[in-house]
């Protein structure tokens, strides 16, 4: 008896929680494309998808083929009308009425999709705790795959889509979405356009790049020696030093904002690029050293003792040994170190004041005014977003695993 | 092509004194072994010639030339090590070649080098393949072969065997025999295994913290161990040794009563306190004036039977026979000890019935 509890609220919950996720999801993307107010009666879902969860694990697996699964999904779309009376969206059925019944439908046929596939392993006859945790696992990681999704693409779309609107759709009706495709792209893309043209976009992007590029470069050329000397020499003082390093971090970058602006304005530095690359390196360098010197460690030190057998200096064990095979460590704090100099604001803010150089960063502040429209601000983000996502998909080769295989025995 | 002479060497690792003032001299075209229990020092001997360890105090001569203070690639030697260590990111002619283009050879040469190393070691085939695509035993002739291509002065190996399984140890251990014939060059060779130290050995090293105990070809050692360290290191089963009582000339009384004599040529004045004997010098006899023990365990090998005799309930000792001698477990037997292979110690544990140096 107690069995049939677990199964049925098991079942009951699964497929409640399944079937307002994907309404959930579904309404908003309805809500996205026709530009209305749209919300999901939730009630209507969660009661929906606990009969039809209770509804699917009372047969047994075999038989929830073929014309059960249309039963289903009309038993669905027939629950989801009747219990949020007729109005699953909370909109009436005379706006967008196409689109609205095309996204019930869908969002039924997902639904029952879903149902389906989280119960394959629950059946009654053959009731077991590791089928129970097999479907729970199914679910959890469906969950997991749309949310996370949902939670990633929803604010690049939204991004996106502002960016190719103009000023009049967006005054008039903020929540719509979808860009009006017939004025043509030029039309589309003005906002990028001047971003270009009239608000220096182009040089801004350059300056971004030098920055971060140069970053990176400073970054390594101390990190690879210091981590190399962590990881490998031994002197006195090692295990301290290698400690403290991350300590840096216990101070926030705020607190020494002050007292750097102060130097720094003495200095003249303040409003210069030169100054940011003295800023940028020594804020990424802990994790740069941290990260390099834990990859180093896992090199074999026999290899390099071959290599200094083999006539190699020091150095040139280094070069010719470590860093090949250093690669993919070398790639990914390449990688966090351009993406944190790209992305970083606070110092950019406070010390550039020069509309010369400017990093996009900055530059996006100083379009963040009232006489700048949004899809403006909209399309300096995809401008400044667009690189990191480039230099992710092409960085991301050099990331194998596995560099060291064959080259000792264990 | 090189003899390599050692002199007062030490090492220490912080308070850890790991060789303690070492003097050595390995001729030239010599196959020198060090053997030893785990930290005795043998890898550090080794690691200090090859210069990738700094010796404290004391000097190495390759040649006559003092190398002490050289780095490791000027010393023209070249070393195979256990876990192989090849460059995972180059094929293995780059591997081997890797030493030659290091030190500015133009390219023709490396590959005519590497092609001859291949050929001495059936490589051909695997000369474009990475290290990760080489099954164990590849990867050990790959190893070896680099170490070949730098035609060094000598060659170094840090138990090069110890990874490979029982089968593929054997096999490599005889190509390490042949090659050895065929460069006719100076190996020191570091090696825990005692079967790869009597086969492969033109003389051994016995080391035991972080000193020599004795030097000698493998027979010798085996013979005329220098002290107890050495007795019951060389050899398995490992000889067995007997706390006895010195009597009138050579007969001594072994702590449980009985009385042999040790007819061997004593080289050192002094009192017996052990008596050592190996396995195989001991014969069962059906007189009763032998030893008498019971059998304790009685192990079958085919070839050989090892009956581990209970002499009293302290002293247990192994006798080797020939593989047809089953005897059953706890039954009574006698012993006798060939009184012509019984080796004394005194109680400092020194040979008395030893030769001191090798002829």
């Amino acid at each position: 008896m107690k069995q049939r509890i677990v199964f049925y609220g098991f079942a009951t919950v699964t497929g409640g929680l399944w079937y307002a996720l994907i309404g959930i999801i579904l309404a908003i993307t309805f809500a996205f494309i026709s530009g209305l107010a749209v919300r999901p009666h939730l009630p209507a879902f969660l009661i929906a998808g606990a009969i039809s969860g209770v509804w699917t694990v009372q047969r047994p697996a075999k038989q929830r083929e073929g014309v059960f699964q249309i039963q289903l999904l009309t038993v669905s779309l027939i629950g989801l009308l009747l219990f949020s009376g007729l109005k699953p969206f909370s909109i009436g059925w005379d706006q967008s009425s196409l689109l609205q019944a095309m996204t019930l439908l869908g969002a039924a046929y997902a639904q029952t999709r879903a149902v389906l596939i989280v119960t394959r392993p629950m059946n009654l006859a053959t009731w077991e705790r590791r089928y129970f945790e097999q479907s729970l696992i199914l679910s959890l990681k469906g969950i997991g795959f749309v949310v996370f999704t949902a939670m990633v693409v929803m604010p690049f779309y939204i991004l996106v889509m502002t960016s190719l609107k103009s000023q009049q759709a967006l005054l008039a009706n903020p929540l719509d979405l979808m860009p009006d495709f017939t004025v043509g792209p030029s039309e589309m893309f003005r906002s990028y356009r001047e971003l270009f043209t009239d608000f220096n976009f182009g040089r801004y992007l350059g300056i971004s790049a030098l920055v971060s590029v140069s970053t990176v470069i400073v970054t390594l050329l101390f990190a690879i020696p210091g981590a190399y000397t962590l990881a490998r020499l031994r002197f006195p003082g090692r295990a301290l030093l290698s400690r403290s390093i991350l300590m840096i971090y216990l101070v926030p970058a705020i607190v020494l904002m002050i007292p750097l602006y102060v130097v720094f304005s003495q200095m003249g530095l303040r409003d210069t690029l030169f100054g940011l690359l003295i800023v940028y390196p020594a804020t990424t360098l802990p994790v740069a050293l941290y990260m390099l010197q834990g990859y180093f460690r896992g090199i074999p030190a026999e290899l390099e003792e071959a290599g200094l057998m083999d006539g190699c200096s020091r150095l040139g064990v280094i070069w010719r040994i470590t860093m090949p095979l250093s690669v993919p460590a070398l790639a990914s704090v390449g990688l966090y170190v351009f993406m944190i100099a790209w992305n970083e604001f606070l110092f950019a803010f406070m010390f550039l004041d020069d509309p010369n150089i400017f990093t996009l960063s900055r530059a996006m502040v100083s379009l963040n005014s009232s006489e700048v429209p949004r899809q403006h601000l909209m399309a300096g983000a995809v401008v400044s977003t667009v690189p990191i996502l480039i230099i992710f998909l092409w960085a991301e080769r050099f990331m194998v695993q596995g560099m060291t295989a064959g080259s000792v025995k264990g | 092509m090189a003899t390599i002479t050692i002199e007062k060497l030490q090492k220490s690792f912080g308070d850890l004194h790991i060789i303690q003032g070492v003097d050595l001299e390995i001729q030239d075209k010599e196959f020198v072994v060090f053997v030893g229990p785990s930290g005795c020092g043998k890898s550090t001997m080794l690691r200090l010639i090859s210069g990738l360890e700094e010796a404290n105090d004391g000097r190495i001569l390759i040649d006559g030339e003092d190398v002490t203070s050289l780095q490791a690639g000027e010393r023209g030697l070249s070393m195979v090590f256990q876990s192989y260590a090849l460059y995972p990111h180059k094929t293995v002619a780059e591997n081997m070649g890797f030493a030659l283009k290091v030190g500015g050879e133009n390219k023709s040469v490396i590959q005519h080098r590497v092609q001859e190393a291949a050929d001495i070691l059936q490589l051909g085939p695997l000369l474009h393949r990475r290290p990760r695509e080489l099954s164990g035993g590849q990867r050990q002739r790959v190893a070896i072969g680099r170490s070949i291509v730098r035609d060094p002065k000598a060659f170094l190996f840090d138990e090069p065997l110890s990874n490979l399984d029982a089968s593929l140890r054997v096999q490599t251990r005889i190509q390490l025999a042949r090659l050895h014939k065929k460069l006719d060059s100076t190996m020191i060779y570091v090696t825990h295994d005692q079967v790869e130290a009597m086969t492969l050995a033109d003389r051994i090293v016995v080391f035991s913290g972080g000193l020599i105990e004795q030097v000698g070809p493998p027979l010798f050692l085996y013979e005329h161990p220098a002290n107890l360290f050495v007795a019951t290191f060389i050899g398995s089963p490992e000889m067995n040794i007997l706390p006895c009582e010195a009597m009138e000339g050579d007969v001594v009384r072994l702590s449980q009563g009985s009385v042999v004599t040790a007819s061997r040529r004593r080289y050192r004045p002094g009192n017996a306190a052990f008596a050592g004997i190996r396995a195989e010098h001991i014969r069962l006899c059906d007189h009763s004036d032998g030893i008498p023990g019971t059998v304790g365990v009685c192990e079958q090998l085919g070839s050989d039977t090892y009956l581990y005799v209970d002499l009293d309930s302290d002293h247990t000792v192994v006798v080797r026979t020939t593989g047809d001698v089953a005897v059953e477990e706890g039954k009574q037997v006698h012993l006798e000890f060939r009184p012509d292979f019984i080796h004394l110690f005194d109680a400092d544990e020194r040979a008395l019935t030893s030769k001191p140096t090798p002829n």
